[in-house]
């Protein structure tokens, strides 16, 4: 469909254009709309087809509850389109697929991220934890992202998954070319980016071919056993380590961030064990990793006045629903002691809500726990550098100090 | 009418968050296996509150109210 001149595409920043990301207003932008165009269309060629925008936590929650009227199946990246015919990342995977052939997919993964069944994985959580702290402490600086995390969630799925240690700094590598596509730091564009998924989908079907030789207790030895296709099973693989390992990463670095510029809240933190699981919820809040989830429109529709056409492509904006002021007191304040928190950054409810939560949180808690009782004062000297998306707000370098121990 | 309002889950969608357990700790549990159980089909007045919040807490949209 041709472009839909709104007010708000003149007076504030365009979504679908890279640039805007790394120069723009972003958060002056999300304002502007949730107060004028809460659905607003926005075009660029670094994001294909031009795209609506829902931008308010209401909006976003109702379109989740009527999730049959948005499929995911034509791709959820924001700038991959049908005609593109890329093997986009997770499709053969749940992230790309409906009600019911979706049900009874994620039914085979659920359970192994059940509270239960994450609960289980505390200690091992801390022991990663402290070796991680262990190899930066002397130091008194270092980039928090390289050294701390973006190791702590690589080890935690690649131990549930099953991926050998030998191995991880090989998916670690495919994940960041896949999901930094539009960064020239980290990838070379759309087609090297589906090329590492690629990569990353044929290693897991090796890597179940290995496991139906020699089962362990892992994830992929569950995958093909259960009579998984070698199809279905690098669809899986792909996206359970592209997501465990991207999201948590930056949920930890703006994690620290936010502790940094609101010093008070570490304190509070630090003196009160039961504002933990407030305070991961907090985090993840202040965060958004993934920022938003883009989907297709079924069949043509109307919402808040505006006509989507069906294969129109609708983007939710968990960032913006994130810092809705009708929702959230005081948005871009970091406070871990908000009660409740009704953040979207897993998703808004219903299918596709993140099925990773439950670990995210434990491994958030557990880190910034063991990270302020070993080097209480470390704090960002910069803020985060941010990977070139729409998409994922990856951090790729965050620059810390600390007293050395 | 409110007499024999009752809690649905629907089992397809339920992961076992055991988000309703901590809102409707009467009507909600989650078994050994891993599994949420529904302790109490038919709601006394007082708990229907509960299980509303439970519903609109709950991430996967699994809980409905059904009055007959």
């Amino acid at each position: 469909m041709t472009a839909m001149p709104t007010s708000a595409s003149v007076q504030t920043g365009n979504l679908a254009d890279l640039d805007f990301w790394q120069n723009g207003d972003v958060d002056g932008t999300f304002a502007e709309l949730r107060r004028r165009n809460p659905v607003s269309w926005h075009e660029n060629p670094d994001s294909g087809k031009g795209f609506w925008s829902v931008v308010r936590h209401r909006d976003i929650a109702e379109l989740n509850d009527r999730h049959e009227l948005l499929s995911n199946r034509e791709g959820i990246r924001v700038n991959h389109d049908k005609e593109m015919n890329l093997v986009r990342p997770g499709s053969d995977s749940i992230i790309e697929m409906d009600p019911p052939d979706h049900t009874s997919m994620r039914a085979m993964v659920s359970k192994g991220f059940s509270p239960r069944a994450v609960n289980r994985l505390e200690d091992s959580i801390r022991a990663h934890s402290r070796a991680i702290i262990d190899g930066m402490a002397e130091k008194g600086r270092c980039d928090f992202v390289a050294e701390a995390a973006a190791l702590l969630p690589l080890h935690v799925i690649c131990d549930i998954v099953g991926v050998p240690d030998e191995d991880r700094p090989y998916v670690f590598e495919l994940t960041n070319r896949s999901l930094g596509e539009n960064d020239p730091d980290l990838g070379e564009g759309p087609e090297h980016g589906s090329r590492a998924s690629e990569e990353l989908k044929e290693y897991g079907r090796t890597l179940g071919e290995r496991r139906l030789v020699e089962p362990k207790d892992d994830l992929v030895t569950k995958f093909v056993t259960s009579g998984l296709t070698a199809k279905q099973m690098g669809g899986f693989f792909s996206l359970l380590i592209a997501a465990g390992n991207e999201t948590t990463r930056n949920a930890l670095s703006f994690g620290l961030d936010g502790f940094s510029k609101f010093p008070e809240q570490r304190k509070l933190f630090m003196s009160d064990p039961t504002l933990a699981p407030s305070a991961a919820e907090e985090v993840v809040r202040w965060a958004s990793p993934l920022m938003n989830m883009r989907r297709t429109v079924v069949a043509d529709m109307e919402f808040q006045g505006m006509p989507f056409a069906a294969g129109d492509k609708v983007v939710l904006w968990y960032f913006s629903a994130n810092r809705d002021e009708d929702v959230f007191a005081e948005p871009f304040n970091f406070d871990i002691t908000r009660d409740p928190i009704r953040h979207q950054a897993f998703g808004a409810g219903g299918p596709h809500f993140c099925l990773g939560s439950n670990l995210a949180k434990l491994e958030i808690q557990i880190f910034f726990a063991e990270l302020f009782k070993r080097l209480p004062d470390i704090h960002t000297v910069a803020d985060p550098v941010q990977m070139r998306s729409n998409q994922f707000r990856g951090v790729s370098r965050l620059d810390v100090e600390y007293t050395p121990c | 009418m409110t007499m024999s309002t009752r809690a649905n889950v629907d089992w397809d969608l339920c992961e076992s968050y055991g988000v309703c357990v901590a809102a409707a700790p009467t009507i909600f549990d989650i078994n050994d296996d891993d599994d949420l159980v529904v302790l109490k089909e038919h709601l006394d007045e007082a708990e229907i509150p509960q299980v509303q919040d439970a519903m609109m807490r709950c991430p996967k949209r699994a809980i409905t109210l059904a009055s007959p």
